[in-house]
C-alpha cells in the first residue's frame, strides 16, 4: 500500500502513512476546536490592529505592516499595536499551555502556576535582574531562576511526593503570597524611575512591550511550546495516577521533571514579557477541555484559548474605558475571580470537579 | 525434579521505607503460567511485595527478576511491555469513555508519531472482547457499576499485551457476585497463558482460585505452594492468628477455611 489510509470510527479519524511509520488519531471535535480558536485569534488580532483611539482601516493596517503607510499610522500600527498584540498572543499561549501542564501534573484544576506562586517567583527573579540593570536575555533567565526557586520551595516545603497534592497547592499559595509581598517591597524600595516601570509591569500589563523583549520571548517560546506539546503523550498516562503511568512505561521522575521545567519555563517567559498575569493558566485548560471535548486537558487548545483570552482581555481593557486603559492582568483577574467562585460553587454542589 | 524457570522471582529482598523494612530478606518464585496469590493479614507486606514486583518500590537489598533478568536493569518502557499492573484503585479521568481508557493501555507500544496503529486497534478490540466490555465502548467509565469498571480496568491491562499481569486486591469494593466474576475472568486469562500474580484478602477465594499460594506474615514468607499442599489449621493459626477448621471445599475439593471465632449455633 502506498497511499495514506484514513480509517473512521464513531469517535475519531485515524490517519496512517504507509508501513505505519506514522499513525495518528484525530478527534473531529478537538480539531475543529483548535481551528476555530486559531481563526478567532486571527480575527481578533486584525480587529485589535484597527480599533482604538486612532481608528485605522484594515487596508491601512496592512500597508503599515508592509512599511508603506503614513508616518503616524505607521507609528500606531507597527510601534504601538502590533507588538502588544503579538505579546498578548505569545503570553496567553504560554500561560495556557503551562496551566495544562501543571494541572495535569498535580491532577487538580487549582494546580496552576499562578495559584501555586510560580509566576510570583518568576516575577521576583525578573524584577531583581531588571533593577540591577540587566539586559533582556538576563532578565528572562533570572525570571526562570526565580520560578525554579519558587518551585523548589513549594516541593521542598510540602514534604514527600506522596504527602498529597492538596498540601502542595496550599504550600504553593503560601509561597506565592510570600513572593508577592517580597516583590511589592522591592518595587517600593527601588529608585523612582525603575519603580514606576516596575509598577506597571507588576500589574500584568501588555502596554509598552519592547521589541527586544518580544524577540527574546518569541525565540524562547519557539523552543518551549513544541517541547510542551511533546509532553502530551506522557500526560495521558500521568492522568491515570503515578503508579499506573509508571506501569504504562513512563519514567515518572524524568517525566515529572520535564513537565515541571517546561511549565516553569513557559510561565517565566510569559512573566518576563508581561508581568504576573493571573487566571489565564487557571482558566484556559478547563475552558479548552470543555470546548474540545474528551477527558484530558488539551495542550494545543489550551494554548490557543489562552492566547484568545488574553488578547481579548487586552483589547477590552484598552477600549472599555478609553481613553483610560485597564491592564490586561486586572481584567483577567476580574474574569478569573468569577470563574473561581463558579468552580467552588459547582464543587460545593457536588458537581463534577473542574 | 527440574523446576521450570519462574516468570518472576525475588531473592533476599529487603524493601520498605523508614528504619524498619517492610520486607526482610524475602525469597519467592512465581511460576510461569501460574495464578499465584499472595495472602496474609494487613501490613504483612503483600502490597509492598507486589509493588516491588512492579518496579514501583526500589529494593534496599536483594533483587527482583523477570524471566531471569534483573528488574533494575530494565527501563520502564521495556518493562511495561512485559508486565502490567492492575492497581487497587485506578484514577479515572472525568468523562473518559471505555474505549478511550482501554486504548491508553497501548502506551508502551506507541510513540510520538505512531499513535494508533492497526496493532493498537486489534489489541484493544481483543482486550474488550475478552473482558466482555465491547458493548460498553462508548459509555463514560464513571457511569459504570463497580464490577463493569473493574472489567474495563482489566481490559486496559490486557491491551498492554504483557505476559505477566499483577493484580493488587482486584476484588476490593466488589460484592460477592462481582468478586466471582472478576476471579473467573482471571482464571480464563490464566488458561490462555497469562501469568497472574495477585494480592488478595479473602483466604477462601485465594484457596479456590490460586494455582500457587504465597502466605506472608510480618514481612516474611511463612509458606508457599499449591493450596492443597500448604493450607492447614496450623498455617492459618500462624499467619492470621485465628483458630479454624480446614475442610475440603465440596465444589472443588480444595481446602476451605472456617474460622472458629466466638459464634455458636
Amino acid at each position: 500500500m502506498t497511499v495514506p489510509e484514513v480509517a473512521r470510527s464513531p469517535r475519531w479519524f485515524v490517519l496512517r502513512l504507509p508501513a505505519e511509520r506514522v499513525s495518528l488519531r484525530i478527534t473531529p471535535r478537538a480539531a475543529l476546536c483548535c481551528l476555530g480558536l486559531a481563526a478567532a485569534c486571527l480575527v481578533l488580532a486584525v480587529m485589535a490592529l484597527t480599533v482604538g483611539t486612532v481608528p485605522v482601516t484594515p487596508a491601512d493596517a496592512a500597508r503599515a505592516l508592509q512599511g508603506q503607510a503614513s508616518a503616524d499610522i505607521q507609528l500606531v500600527v507597527v510601534q504601538w499595536r502590533a507588538p502588544r498584540i503579538a505579546g498578548a498572543l505569545l503570553v496567553g499561549a504560554a500561560l495556557g499551555m503551562a496551566g495544562a501542564l501543571f494541572q495535569t501534573l498535580l491532577r487538580n484544576p487549582l494546580g496552576s502556576p499562578d495559584v501555586v506562586g510560580f509566576d510570583a517567583g518568576a516575577f521576583g527573579g525578573a524584577l531583581l535582574a531588571m533593577i540591577a540593570g540587566a539586559g533582556a536575555a538576563l532578565v528572562a533567565c533570572a525570571g526562570f531562576a526565580g520560578g525554579l526557586v519558587a518551585g523548589a520551595l513549594v516541593y521542598g516545603l510540602s514534604g514527600p511526593a506522596h504527602g498529597g497534592r492538596t498540601r502542595l497547592i496550599l504550600t504553593g499559595i503560601a509561597v506565592g503570597a510570600f513572593f508577592t509581598a517580597l516583590n511589592d517591597w522591592v518595587v517600593m524600595s527601588a529608585r523612582l524611575d525603575t519603580a514606576l516601570a516596575a509598577a506597571s509591569w507588576r500589574l500584568g500589563s501588555l502596554a509598552g512591550i519592547s521589541g527586544e523583549r518580544l524577540a527574546v520571548a518569541a525565540l524562547l517560546l519557539g523552543l518551549l511550546l513544541p517541547l510542551g506539546l511533546s509532553c502530551g503523550r506522557d500526560m495521558r498516562a500521568i492522568e491515570l495516577g503515578d503508579d499506573m503511568a509508571a506501569c504504562l512505561g513512563v519514567p515518572m521522575a524524568t517525566a515529572r521533571l520535564k513537565l515541571a521545567l517546561t511549565g516553569l519555563g513557559l510561565t517565566a517567559v510569559a512573566t518576563f514579557l508581561a508581568g504576573p498575569i493571573g487566571f489565564v493558566a487557571l482558566i484556559a485548560p478547563q475552558a479548552a477541555r470543555r470546548l474540545a471535548g474528551g477527558a484530558s486537558l488539551p495542550l494545543l487548545a489550551s494554548a490557543l484559548f489562552g492566547a484568545l483570552f488574553l488578547l481579548g482581555s487586552d483589547v477590552a481593557g484598552r477600549l472599555a474605558f478609553a481613553p483610560r486603559q485597564i491592564p490586561a492582568g486586572a481584567l483577567t483577574a476580574g474574569i478569573g475571580g468569577l470563574y473561581f467562585v463558579a468552580l467552588l460553587w459547582s464543587q460545593r454542589a457536588g458537581g463534577r470537579p473542574g | 525434579m527440574q523446576m521450570p524457570a519462574p516468570a518472576m522471582e525475588v531473592r533476599a529482598l529487603t524493601a520498605g521505607h523508614g528504619v524498619r523494612p517492610v520486607l526482610d530478606g524475602v525469597d519467592v518464585r512465581f511460576p510461569r503460567g501460574g495464578f499465584s496469590i499472595i495472602i496474609g493479614p494487613n501490613a504483612s507486606g503483600k502490597s509492598t511485595l507486589l509493588r516491588c514486583l512492579a518496579g514501583l518500590v526500589r529494593p534496599i537489598a536483594g533483587e527482583v527478576r523477570i524471566d531471569g533478568e534483573d528488574l533494575a536493569g530494565l527501563d520502564r518502557r521495556a518493562l511495561a511491555r512485559r508486565l502490567g499492573l492492575l492497581p487497587q484503585q485506578t484514577e479515572i479521568p472525568d468523562g473518559i469513555t471505555t474505549a478511550e481508557l482501554v486504548g491508553r493501555g497501548r502506551h508502551p507500544h506507541q510513540s510520538l508519531l505512531r499513535r494508533w496503529s492497526r496493532g493498537d486497534e486489534a489489541a484493544v478490540a481483543a482486550a474488550m472482547a475478552a473482558t466482555r466490555t465491547t458493548g460498553l465502548a462508548e459509555r463514560p467509565v464513571q457511569e459504570l457499576s463497580g464490577g463493569q469498571r473493574q472489567r474495563v480496568s482489566i481490559a486496559m491491562a490486557l491491551a498492554q499485551e504483557t505476559d505477566i499481569l499483577l493484580l493488587d486486591e482486584p476484588t476490593t469494593y466488589l460484592d460477592i457476585a462481582h468478586q466471582i466474576e472478576v476471579l473467573d475472568l482471571c482464571v480464563e486469562l490464566n488458561r490462555r497463558g497469562k501469568t497472574l500474580i495477585a494480592a488478595l484478602h479473602d483466604l477462601n477465594l485465594a484457596c479456590r482460585y490460586a494455582t500457587h499460594l504465597v502466605a506472608m506474615r510480618q514481612g516474611g514468607i511463612e509458606d508457599m505452594g499449591a493450596p492443597a499442599a500448604i493450607v492447614t489449621e496450623s498455617l492459618v493459626e500462624r499467619v492470621f492468628g485465628i483458630g479454624c477448621l480446614v475442610l475440603p471445599d465440596p465444589t472443588t475439593g480444595r481446602p476451605m477455611v472456617i474460622p472458629r471465632g466466638a459464634a455458636r449455633p
